[in-house]
Order: C-alpha cells, then sequence, then structure tokens
C-alpha cells in the first residue's frame, strides 16, 4: 500500500490534470478555441519578438512617469492586501457539489483538499508567475527600458492578485478553524479583521485625499500630480516598497520581486497549514448555489405565466399576472418581470460601474486625456455588446417555440427587453457624461438615439446568427460571429456619421446615423423572423 | 455498542442559529442491516445524514462508523455516500470518476470490480463519454457506482431512487440486499415507503428533528396498535400526524 499522503497527492493530481485535460479536449471540438488560440499565438510572437528586439527606451513612459508608475504599483499592492483581508471574512471558497461528495467525502487530507480548492481558480496565474521567475533568475527579464515595464507591469499584477487571493483563503480557514471550536470566537476574529481593513483603508484613503480638501484651487492634472506625490510617499513603505522598487527608474529589482513571490508563497502555505476542519461552510455554500441556479431556472421559465396568458386560463391569475400582453406579447411581459426581477436582485452593482465608466469618462475628456469620439464610443459599447446574454436567454425559452402566432412578433417579443436593457444602459453613462459637461445636450440626444438603434441592431444580428449558422459550431463562435456581423451591417452608418459630423455638425450625424442603423436594424429583425421556423430550441 | 455496530449516532444535534434541524437523535445501524430512515419533508434527515457522512459538524453528540469519529479519514475510508443530487464532475468520464476513486481510496485490482458497476447500471457503452452529458438518471448510478467501488461497511443513500429508471431502480435494490447480504450497514433515507418497506430489516421515523419511532415494522405496529398487515405508508401516516 502506499503511504498515505502519495496516494492522497496522486488523486489529487489526477483529479485536476484530467479535468484540464478533458477541458482542453471539449474545446478542441469548437473552432471558437482555434480561432483564440491562433490570436494569442499572434499575440505571443509579438511579444517575444518586441522582446528580442531589445530592451530599448522609446520615451513611452519618461522618468518623472516611472515615479508615479511605482507609487501606483504600491497603492495596488496596499488594495490588493486589504480586499484580500476583506474578502477573508465574507468569501467562502468556491467547491462543486461534485468536490463535496467526491473529494471531499474521500479519506484524502484536508489540507491537500483545500490546497486543491485554493490554487484551482489561480492554476494559470501560478503557472505563469512560476515561468516569469524562471525567467527572471535566468536573467532574460531584467532591463529598464518601458517595455519591460510592460511586461513587468503585468506579471506584477498578476502576482498581487495571487497574493489578495491567497490572503483571502489564509484569514478564511484561519477564523474558520476558530469557528470550528466556538461560533462567537470565529465571528470576533473576522469582525476584527474586518475593522482592522477597514481602519486601514480609511486611513490611507483619508491619508491620500487630505491635500485635495484644503484649499486646493488646482486644476485636474495638478490634483492627480499631488496624488502621486502622496502615494510615492506611501510607496516608500515596506511591502509597498518592494513592489514599488520593481518599477523604480534606472533599475529593476528582481529580489524585491523574489521576496514578494516568497511572501505570496508563504501565504498560500500558512492557509493550508490551517486547513483541518473546513467542509461544512464549503459543502453549504456549493449546495446554496446549485439551489439558487436551480430556482432561477425553474422561475426564470415562468410556465405558468406563460400558460395562463396564452390560454386565457384563470381570469382572476391573468389579471395579476398579465395585465396586458397575451400570445407571442406574453413574452414581452415575462422578460420584463424577469429583467425588472435581476435588475433588484443584481443589477445595482451594474448601475455603479456604469456610472463610474460615465464619471471616468466625462473626466479624461475634461482634462484632455479622452477624445470627444472616444467618449462616444463608451456609450454606444454597451448597446453593442451589451445584452447578448439577455437575449440569448430568451432564445432559450421553450414558450418562444410553443406559442402560436407570428414568428415576427414572438422575435420581437422576445427582443424587446434586450433592447430596453442596451438604451439604459447607454442613457446613465450618457447622463454621466451629461452632468460633467464632457457632452452637449443635443450630443446626449443624438446619442441616445443611436444608441437605442445599435441596440436593436445587435439583437437583430444575434437572432440572424442563431438561426443560420450550425448550432454545432458553439455557442462562444456564434457570438463572435454576431459582433462581426453587427460591426459590418454598422459600417454604413458609420461613414455618414463621420462625413456629417465634419461637414454638418455632430447632432445632426448622429440623428441620421440612427436612421440608417435602425433601418438596418429593423431589415435584420424581419429576415430573422421569415428564417425563424428554422431556428432549433437549444434547451 | 456491540460489536458487529457500524454505525452509533449518539444523542446528535445539529443547529443552524436558532434552527434546530436534527434535535437529540440517537441511532445505530449493525453490519448487516438496512436501516429505513423516513420523514417528512423538513425531518432533518437529509442534515441527520450529511453529518454521519462528516459533511456538516454536530452541534452536539458524537457519531462513530466502527469506532471511529466520523470526521476522521479512517471512518471515511469506512463510509459510502451517495446523496440526491447526482453530483459528478462534467469534465470526467464515469471511468475517470472510478480512477480517482480508486486513487483516493488506495484500491489495488479494482478494474474489473469498476467493469462490473458500469455494466449492472448499464453504463458500458457510456464509460469514456463526458458525465456533463450525461443524463440525470445516468448520473445518479456513476455516483452509485463510485460509492459502491470502495466497498466500504457503511452505506448512506440519501433519496437514491430520484431519477432513476424501473430498471435501475431494481438494480439498486438488488445491490442494496446483496451489500446487506455482504455484511454492510446501509442507512437509506427516502420517501418512496413501497421500494423500503420489503427491504428495510428497521426503520427510524423522523419529525421536526427528532426522533418519534424506530425498530421493525412488526414492533412499529404493536406500538401504535395497528392490524398485522398494515403497510408501511399507512404505519408511517399513523405515525407522524
Amino acid at each position: 500500500m502506499l503511504a498515505r499522503s502519495t496516494s492522497d497527492r496522486a488523486a489529487v493530481r489526477y483529479l485536476q490534470s484530467r479535468i484540464i485535460r478533458n477541458w482542453f479536449r471539449r474545446s478542441m471540438r469548437s473552432p471558437f478555441f482555434w480561432l483564440i488560440g491562433v490570436f494569442i499565438l499572434f499575440l505571443l510572437i509579438g511579444t517575444i519578438a518586441s522582446v528580442i528586439d531589445g530592451p530599448e527606451d522609446s520615451g513611452l513612459i519618461g522618468e518623472s512617469e516611472q515615479r508615479y508608475v511605482s507609487a501606483a504599483a504600491g497603492v495596488f499592492l496596499l488594495g490588493g492586501i486589504l480586499v484580500g483581508l476583506w474578502r477573508g471574512t465574507t468569501n467562502t471558497p468556491g467547491a462543486s457539489l461534485a468536490d463535496v461528495v467526491l473529494l471531499m467525502g474521500s479519506p484524502v487530507s484536508a489540507r491537500l483538499q483545500f490546497a486543491l480548492l485554493m490554487l484551482r481558480p489561480s492554476l494559470l496565474n501560478a503557472v505563469i508567475i512560476g515561468l516569469w521567475a524562471t525567467a527572471a533568475g535566468s536573467g532574460l527579464i531584467l532591463g529598464s527600458g518601458d517595455q519591460w515595464a510592460i511586461v513587468r507591469l503585468l506579471f506584477t499584477v498578476m502576482l498581487v492578485v495571487l497574493l489578495s487571493e491567497f490572503l483571502r483563503n489564509a484569514v478564511w480557514v484561519g477564523t474558520e478553524q476558530l469557528v470550528a471550536r466556538s461560533l462567537e470566537r470565529g465571528q470576533r476574529a473576522r469582525m476584527t479583521v474586518k475593522a482592522i481593513t477597514l481602519f486601514s483603508g480609511g486611513a490611507v484613503g483619508i491619508g491620500l485625499l487630505w491635500p485635495l480638501t484644503r484649499d486646493f484651487d488646482g486644476t485636474w492634472r495638478d490634483a492627480l500630480l499631488v496624488l502621486g506625490e502622496r502615494g510615492a510617499a506611501l510607496a516608500a513603505y515596506p511591502p509597498m516598497s518592494l513592489m514599488a522598487s520593481v518599477f523604480t527608474p534606472g533599475g529593476y529589482s528582481l529580489a524585491s520581486a523574489l521576496v514578494l513571490m516568497a511572501g505570496t508563497l508563504g501565504v498560500g502555505a500558512l492557509a493550508i497549514f490551517w486547513a483541518r476542519d473546513f467542509t461544512e461552510p464549503v459543502s453549504m455554500t456549493a449546495e446554496r448555489k446549485t439551489d439558487a441556479r436551480g430556482q432561477i431556472l425553474e422561475s426564470g421559465s415562468d410556465v405558468h405565466w406563460a400558460i395562463l396568458s396564452q390560454y386565457g386560463i384563470s381570469p382572476q391569475m391573468r389579471v395579476a399576472i398579465s395585465p396586458f400582453g397575451r400570445g407571442p406579447w406574453a413574452l414581452l411581459w415575462g422578460s420584463l418581470i424577469r429583467w425588472m426581477r435581476y435588475q433588484i436582485a443584481a443589477a445595482w452593482i451594474t448601475l455603479f460601474i456604469m456610472v463610474g465608466f460615465g464619471l471616468l469618462t466625462a473626466l479624461g475628456v475634461r482634462m484632455g486625456f479622452v477624445s470627444d469620439y472616444l467618449a462616444w464610443m463608451v456609450v454606444l459599447i454597451f448597446p453593442f455588446f451589451g445584452s447578448v446574454n439577455q437575449f440569448l436567454d430568451e432564445l432559450r425559452r421553450q414558450f418562444l417555440f410553443l406559442i402560436p402566432g407570428s414568428a415576427h412578433k414572438r422575435l420581437f417579443a422576445a427582443a424587446a427587453t434586450s433592447v430596453l436593457d442596451g438604451m439604459i444602459s447607454s442613457l446613465i453613462v450618457i447622463a454621466a457624461l451629461l452632468v460633467f459637461g464632457a457632452i452637449s445636450p443635443g450630443e446626449a440626444g443624438g446619442l441616445f438615439v443611436l444608441a437605442t438603434a445599435i441596440s436593436l441592431l445587435a439583437q437583430a444580428c444575434l437572432a440572424l446568427v442563431q438561426i443560420i449558422v450550425p448550432f454545432w459550431t458553439g455557442q462562444r463562435m456564434r457570438v463572435s460571429l454576431t459582433f462581426g456581423l453587427t460591426g459590418l451591417a454598422f459600417v454604413p452608418a458609420f461613414v455618414v456619421l463621420a462625413l456629417l459630423t465634419v461637414t454638418a455638425g455632430p447632432v445632426i450625424g448622429l440623428l441620421v446615423a440612427s436612421g440608417i442603423t435602425g433601418i438596418a436594424g429593423l431589415v435584420m429583425m424581419v429576415i430573422a423572423g421569415w428564417l425563424f421556423d428554422r431556428m432549433e430550441f437549444a434547451g | 455498542m456491540s460489536a458487529t455496530t457500524a454505525l452509533y449516532v449518539r444523542d446528535v444535534s445539529k443547529s443552524y442559529g436558532q434552527l434546530n434541524a436534527v434535535d437529540g437523535v440517537t441511532l445505530q445501524a449493525s453490519a448487516g442491516e438496512i436501516v429505513g430512515l423516513l420523514g417528512p419533508n423538513g425531518a432533518g434527515k437529509s442534515t441527520l445524514i450529511k453529518c454521519i457522512a462528516g459533511l456538516l459538524r454536530v452541534s452536539t453528540g458524537s457519531i462513530e462508523v466502527e469506532g471511529f469519529n466520523v470526521r476522521t479519514p479512517q471512518a471515511r475510508l469506512r463510509t459510502g455516500y451517495i446523496p440526491e443530487v447526482p453530483a459528478l464532475y462534467d469534465l470526467l468520464t464515469p471511468w475517470e470518476h472510478l480512477q480517482f476513486i480508486a486513487l483516493a481510496y488506495e484500491l489495488t485490482d479494482w478494474q474489473q470490480r469498476a467493469e462490473q458497476l458500469l455494466e449492472q447500471f448499464g453504463l458500458s457503452d457510456k464509460r469514456d463519454s463526458f458525465s456533463g452529458e450525461l443524463s440525470k438518471g445516468m448520473r445518479q448510478k456513476v455516483l452509485i457506482a463510485c460509492a459502491l467501488l470502495h466497498q466500504p461497511t457503511l452505506y448512506l443513500f440519501d433519496e437514491p431512487t430520484v431519477g432513476l429508471d424501473p430498471q435501475a431502480q431494481r438494480e439498486l435494490t438488488r445491490q442494496l440486499l446483496q451489500l446487506r447480504n455482504d455484511g454492510a450497514a446501509v442507512l437509506v433515507s427516502t420517501h418512496i415507503l413501497s421500494q423500503i418497506e420489503p427491504i428495510a430489516d428497521r426503520a427510524v421515523i423522523m419529525t421536526h428533528g427528532q426522533t418519534i419511532a424506530s425498530g421493525t415494522l412488526d414492533e412499529l405496529r404493536k406500538g401504535f396498535d395497528l392490524p398485522a398487515d398494515t403497510p408501511l405508508e399507512d404505519v408511517f401516516l399513523q405515525v407522524t400526524e
């Protein structure tokens, strides 16, 4: 019989290696995988070529900017540590039900189980950092040129993410051992960590922003310079100084990077060392996630609602559930309800992100970093890419296929909520831009109409691609083709927009482009409606 | 605790905040015995089985499998757990699941038994398919095969027949009887009383986290003054009302 620890390692290694191997095997069946593979290969060749080309300084990052880059790197590390500490008090490590039943139910040691749970989401990250350490140790990635700085930036970001993740696991599993012995003690420990994190984060935030609150009358650019100086002062203290030294002008401290890596590994090792009793919260979280998925699928289908509305059974119920919409339009009502539920439950975070995007863009425009046209793109990108999943969900609902009625009506009903979602997303960003004076009211109106038209065009292209392109090409491939088709269909409107903006002004340009895009979207949707019966229910 | 006691649950309670999901339950299962764990929804059956499987901590009391604390590797080596939800790795094939179990439980010469199990559950032609591509019933069969492979001395089945086709249900019943004949202790939580009635040696009935009755079917009938031919379903309804 093998030693227990040897067989444990063999079992865990087998499990994870087979999952990875089979993921490759399955992915290789999809054309999308090859498409992405070729793209990454080109990217890799380009990077290697630029590295071989030499570490000359092309002047993209000057000496003074490098000081701020160092400061930002140091503050980023501190942020990563604070986020890791905070998440350690709230986030249970993720595991599937299969992990719970087959792995955690087995005699494989608890520490090895936890090591797998901790490393699994960070596996790629850890492998790349390992490669980097090897390359750095061999003297391949040294030098001070800006292209080296970009490589260093990429890897140090990955290192901070890994450190933050390990820290989260260490804090969580460490305090969980206290919870296992005494719930009150464990909760107190987590509250203490939370308080320390909040206090430290708050103190750092106040320290950074303090000069701006005291009679500061400079421009936005001056404010950023002040923040950079404060960040540089903060980054002089360890462990931020280690990270900052990686970006310090005139040299790259391999020793600093290695200390950071050793620290990261140490935190990970500590987490594994502490991991003895953690099965209960992990298994309960895994079950909750499965339950939630089941409940979403169940309520998301809204089978009874659609049946009642369609067949007019139980007028009382119909009035209660569907105040308007029968036949195909009952689908619209159902999808609106689902959309509303989702917005209330989860989309308030998205709202903050949207507002953040808008504010950052407005700030960029005001400071001259971002051109007006780039701000337009930020607005239009949401309806272009935003509602794919929403409409795909609608296209997967069996009642779209079962309810009698014109295919065009059913398709429009299924797409309407997604179009609305795209409109609202762009409206939030437009409002933020308008409030900060980054765009004029006329431009805001024109952008909103164009965003609505693009939203319609995007949904029409999605429906068309789902109908025409065979399912065996894979969903990711079909979604990529959707973006390609939407881009192509937008070309005429884009050309007109560019010409008219220069000759007749932006508002006219935006309105005419909206008209062209809207017509293209309607035509596509009508074609999709004609072909709709060819579409198969994806289940 | 007798020498043949495979499972000993002693005054176990499990609470979530104010809710007592399991409240002072004591039960035993001996080698070569099938015990039916019965009760209405929310009675605490699944929570108790998860405590016995070592997935949940007990608030008070203790659970031992062949004398080993349930949360030790020794107890896990002796326990096979089949939950209601067929939890498999989507990216592993049935055969790879069995191979993982063989490695985790340090099995030798397991291949022939694995082939037999796949054959018995009609999975031979699916041995190299990804589990994510199997139907719910087939996934449940794979999970049962995984639990049977390492031949534990205590089996915990939580609603094992949900999602199984009639052939698989019959095969499972045959397997349960075989396990009993081989000397294993089997604890089966189920709602389908007609399936457990012909094979269970004893029944334990729970409501609101507590054991309200236990014994052989005859003992339960006598305890509630019911005629000798009363089916288990009627006994259950009488006990739980």
